[in-house]
């Protein structure tokens, strides 16, 4: 196989296969062993709600999946790519992963709307027409036409979510990834930014979420994953799970939160 | 009303009166026992003040560009010399070692290394005034301590920042670039105005390179015209020429302190 066959065949989706594949992933940070080895393949479609205890791991699971903390041992597949490989080039992956985090992260000193276009066209090398469509189409769609030409800074920590939401939207991802997006919002600010999340997987899509909101894993998630200790205790549907969870730790978990 | 209700007051008010009133004995002492016709002759006699008249101006215009021209320069190696040293590997260590340098030694002796000492070693700056000479040492002091507060900025921008803009798919450069430098500008405005202030001062350092008529800034011109005239006026007149430059530039500097801190 030529050299640019190969860098191809590594840098290509392949959308026949499932968006994410996780097989013995290790995390160690100096002497702390936070994932110990963790598997799991998420198919298309699929909302995947990871619960468990502050500190269990799941934060550190989720940035493993773009790579914002580069596991010890393990693989880390996103559609069929191993993105680990030198060869891949990750930037261009990690934009088809849109990543919400539970403090929002939004550019403050860009509006609303640059916070949502500059990233289409810095690095997907759209025009700033297109790009300006595109942001604006979603911002319509979280809810926030109105805010537009509004400073981060201005808006309530739901609407912040919201426009963060959007612009892991306009990249066009395949996959989303939530670390605990409602955690730092007022109790009244949550339902908006859970509503945006349930019309995404109604859209059918590939979501995982980090959560706290039983209520949501729930009712939108396909499948829940309850992670103790940097490993993945137990998982099925959220009626089983949440409804009739098998294993101690999970019940201990449950009885505390819900 | 009780009398021990009211001592405490009066006691402060004895004692303040009490200092006002020393204070003032002082300066009417200075007053008298000083020889006004004396004072007025050397620190403000308007006909030395006269003759220093259009020159001042050039010598004025001069501490303005080697003040400007020096931070912006030094800004942009600043800018380098920050994400150098925030880098794993040599480049961390040459820029540790070029900031160390030229904030550990006086920033005189800097420019006494390059306005006499760096022609001898290198004929190639041989043709150029030492004055100049000495900005280019100006110009690596500058740096070295704007690198620093650059890199406090850098380092202020929160860690989420980044990671929001890598996950978007921003290569660390673009990040820089777009995300964390911009936010770090706007934090050390107020450190980069002080440094503004200092470098203005710092340059009446260049006096020790020998200026010529037409490189001469203001602390020089100051010292020549005392020479010429046998007169203390001309550091007066140099001091209030400082002063209506630095002033304006330390309340800017409380003002946006204020509003960053009002913004938090
Ligand atoms: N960058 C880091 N350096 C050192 N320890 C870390 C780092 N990030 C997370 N940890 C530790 O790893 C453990 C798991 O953290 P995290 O994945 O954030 O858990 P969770 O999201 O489930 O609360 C915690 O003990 C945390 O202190
Ligand atoms: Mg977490």
């Amino acid at each position: 196989m030529s050299d640019q066959a190969r860098l191809h065949t590594r840098d290509v989706p392949d959308h026949s296969v499932p968006p994410l594949q996780i097989t013995g992933l290790h995390k160690h940070f100096g002497s702390l062993h936070v994932l110990k080895g963790i598997d799991l393949t998420v198919d298309k479609g699929e909302v995947v709600c990871v619960i468990g205890p502050s500190g269990s791991g799941k934060s550190t699971l989720l940035r493993s999946i773009n790579l914002l903390e580069w596991p010890t041992a393990g693989k880390v597949l996103i559609e069929g790519i191993d993105i680990q490989d030198p060869d891949v080039n990750l930037d261009k992956v990690r934009t088809r992963i849109g990543m919400v985090f539970q403090s929002f992260n939004l550019f403050p000193h860009m509006t609303v709307l640059r916070n949502v276009t500059v990233a289409q066209e810095k690095v997907l090398r759209r025009s700033p027409a297109e790009a300006r469509k595109v942001a604006l189409g979603m911002l319509e769609r979280v809810g926030l036409s109105d805010k537009v030409d509004a400073h981060p800074s201005q808006l309530s920590g739901g609407q912040q979510q919201r426009v963060a939401i959007a612009r892991s939207l306009s990249m066009n991802p395949d996959m989303m990834l939530f670390d605990e997006p409602t955690s730092a919002l007022d109790p009244e600010l949550v339902g908006e930014v859970l509503e945006v999340m349930r019309s995404l997987a109604a859209d059918g899509m590939t979501m995982v979420v980090v959560t706290h909101e039983m209520g949501f894993a729930r009712e939108v998630g396909t499948r829940v994953i309850f992670m103790d200790d940097g490993q993945i205790v137990e998982e099925g549907p959220p009626s089983e799970i949440i409804g009739n969870p098998q294993q101690p730790r999970t019940q201990l978990f449950l009885s505390k939160v819900l | 009303m009780a009398l021990t209700d009211i001592r405490p007051t009066v006691r402060r008010r004895i004692a303040r009166v009490s200092s006002y009133v020393i204070f003032i004995a002082i300066v009417v002492i200075a007053a008298v026992t000083a020889d006004w016709g004396k004072i007025t002759f050397n620190f403000f006699n308007p006909k030395v003040a006269g003759k220093l008249w259009p020159g001042i101006l050039r010598a004025a215009w001069n501490t303005i560009w080697y003040t400007v021209a020096s931070f912006g320069i030094g800004l942009v190696f600043a800018v380098v010399f920050a994400l150098m040293k925030m880098s794993k590997g040599p480049f961390k260590w040459f820029a540790v070692a070029f900031i160390e340098l030229f904030r550990g030694i006086p920033a005189l002796l800097t420019i006494m290394i390059m306005a006499f000492a760096v022609p001898i070693a290198f004929p190639v700056f041989r043709p150029i005034e030492s004055t100049y000479l000495g900005l280019i040492g100006l110009v690596l002091v500058t740096t070295a301590y704007t690198a620093e507060i650059i890199r406090a900025g850098i380092e202020a921008v929160p860690r989420g920042q980044r990671e929001a803009a890598r996950s978007l798919g921003m290569s660390h450069l673009r990040t820089t670039v777009t995300v964390i430098l911009p936010q770090a500008f706007r934090i050390v405005i107020p450190p980069l105005t002080n440094e503004v202030v200092t470098l203005l001062k710092d340059t009446s350092l260049l006096f020790i390179a020998g200026a010529t008529v037409f490189s001469k800034e203001l602390t020089q011109f100051g010292k020549d015209g005392m020479s010429t005239y046998a007169n203390s006026t001309p550091f007066i007149v140099v001091a209030v020429f400082y002063l209506v430059i630095t002033i304006p530039l330390t309340y800017l500097i409380a003002r946006l302190e204020k509003r960053m801190a009002v913004k938090k």
